[in-house]
């Protein structure tokens, strides 16, 4: 039976081909963490891809052992993937709008650890609410 | 409007906004300026340490849909955290002070700032008579020359500001100019569009925080980051149009199946912006993805360039009948079309405040 022309041109429209690459990227990234412990991260944003070829992407990933979601400005979402040092970071606004995605190459993303801004900002509340509780034990 | 004292870092804290969300804040920043995400922490350590620069934004013969579209987000988001990080002194539509105390407010930061501040346009400058546009029986042109005098830098916000719009449009009964007609002595950043995408507004805005520099600009003042490529490059029916299928009309079987609005007057092959890729609506879509051709506002003189319906290829000097109708014919109509939009592209950076619209061409031809 003769193809249908059409839906042949539409199956080859949905593809860029930058799936592959990406994989490849991460490979080499990988293998540079691995080696010298040399951190990197792609922006997935800035790549043209269609959301077939992204759905696949994170599929071929596959999924690890660790997921986190961090509530700051906004619902991000950390998961490790499949590869140790293989991570997806997915950031939303507070209307929970796709503000970026990144596949990260790195022991621990950045935006996991706790801050020293906010360790150093939580110190000095911590301080104050035992400070508040002794007053209110004094008082009692 | 917002006290000018602290950094934004210190804004921040005191606002309870953790250094985690500042950091995502900066890593989408970073995307949006089509940085690699290693320059995250360059602009979060500009961005904190920096006080706020000062921006006066000037409204002039404009619709508001500027402004309209900067404020279309939801809060905070990436937007309305920008303005955190400027001081916006003088906006007419925004601010609260209203008549002699609102002008004052602008004659204090023009004077504390002097030579720092940042001047955001909207809307162009009528030259014909001064009471067309007045404000604080001020004509604009007068205000304009006043207050870019001791400004940093000029953004021109829309297509208005940036190459006069639809004011400027014929028969122009206003005498309306883009700004770069009547300000030649400091740089001035284009940022077109009818209205320009949110982000690509707040995005030039955070460059110059982070950098203290204006990003690099194409031959039309436009930020090469997001105006340098055209629509139709970044089209996802390009493909369509590559094997020369397109839509006849806008109800049949091809503009169903999403085929290239070429044929239905799309401007998207000279037509230099992000839509494509940032898209409108909080990333929804944008007009191509709706079903609709590109109409070019982000180009100069787009409302003169001939009918929005009519192929490219007819609206530029190949256009009379037997040159176009044998570049539209089979199977080299992409390349044709292609060559057509480049044309027309060529002859608009020669010229682009002279380029003849098409329909007049006509007429001329006609009497």
């Amino acid at each position: 039976m003769r193809p249908d022309l059409n839906e042949v041109l539409r199956r080859r429209a949905a593809g860029t081909g930058n799936m592959v690459l990406v994989l490849h990227e991460v490979s080499h990234a990988l293998d540079r963490l691995a080696r010298t412990g040399e951190t990197h991260v792609i922006d997935l944003s800035s790549l043209p891809m269609t959301p077939v070829e992204l759905q696949q992407l994170i599929a071929s990933l596959g999924e690890g052992e660790v997921r986190a979601v961090i509530e700051a400005e906004g619902r991000s979402e950390v998961t490790e993937t499949g590869f140790s040092g293989v991570w997806l970071v997915t950031h939303r606004d507070t209307d929970d709008m796709l503000r970026g995605r990144y596949i990260e190459i790195t022991p621990l993303p950045e935006i996991l650890r706790s801050q020293d801004a906010d360790i150093r900002a939580a110190a000095a509340r911590l301080a104050r609410k035992l400070d508040q509780i002794s007053d209110l034990e004094e008082a009692s | 409007m917002i006290r000018r004292q602290q950094t934004l870092g210190e804004r921040l804290e005191e606002r309870g906004i953790s250094r985690r969300s500042f950091l995502k804040f900066c890593t989408t920043t970073a995307s949006l300026l089509a940085l690699p995400p290693a320059f995250a922490p360059r602009i979060a350590e500009a961005l904190e340490s920096q006080r706020r620069p000062s921006v006066i934004w000037l409204s002039f013969q404009e619709c508001t849909g500027c402004s309209e579209s900067i404020l279309r987000a939801g809060s905070p988001s990436i937007e309305s955290l920008i303005f955190e990080a400027i001081s916006l002194d003088y906006h007419e539509t925004l601010q609260a002070a209203a008549g002699h105390q609102a002008e004052a407010a602008r004659e204090q930061a023009m004077a504390e700032n002097m030579g720092k501040y940042l001047v955001v346009v909207d809307g162009s400058v009528p030259l014909g008579n001064p009471g067309f546009s007045t404000v604080a029986g001020q004509s604009n042109v007068e205000t304009l020359k006043r207050v870019a005098k001791g400004a940093a830098a000029v953004i021109c916000m829309g297509t208005c500001s940036a190459f006069g719009g639809i004011p400027y449009a014929k028969p122009n009964p206003t005498g309306a100019v883009p700004v770069s007609e009547i300000i030649t002595d400091k740089p001035i950043v284009n940022v077109p569009g009818c209205p320009p995408i949110p982000a690509v507004m707040t995005s030039v805005i955070a460059h110059y925080i982070t950098f203290g520099s204006l990003p690099e600009l194409d031959d039309l003042g436009r930020p090469k980051v997001f105006y340098g490529q055209n629509i139709h490059d970044r089209c996802y029916r390009r493909p369509f149009y590559e094997r020369g299928q397109f839509a006849q009309s806008f109800d049949d079987e091809g503009a169903k199946a999403g085929w290239c609005l070429y044929k239905l007057g799309c401007k998207g092959p000279t037509t230099y912006n992000a839509c494509a890729v940032l898209k409108w609506n909080e990333g929804t879509s944008f007009p191509i993805e709706a079903g609709h051709g590109c109409l070019g506002c982000s180009e100069p003189n787009f409302w003169d360039k001939g009918s929005f319906y009519a192929p490219l290829s007819t609206a530029t000097e190949l256009g009379s009948g037997t040159v176009a109708a044998g570049v539209l014919a089979g199977a080299v109509l992409g390349a044709g079309a292609g060559y057509a939009g480049r044309k027309m592209q060529e002859k608009g950076k020669a010229g682009p405040f002279e380029a003849p619209p098409v329909a007049d061409a006509g007429q001329k031809e006609n009497s």
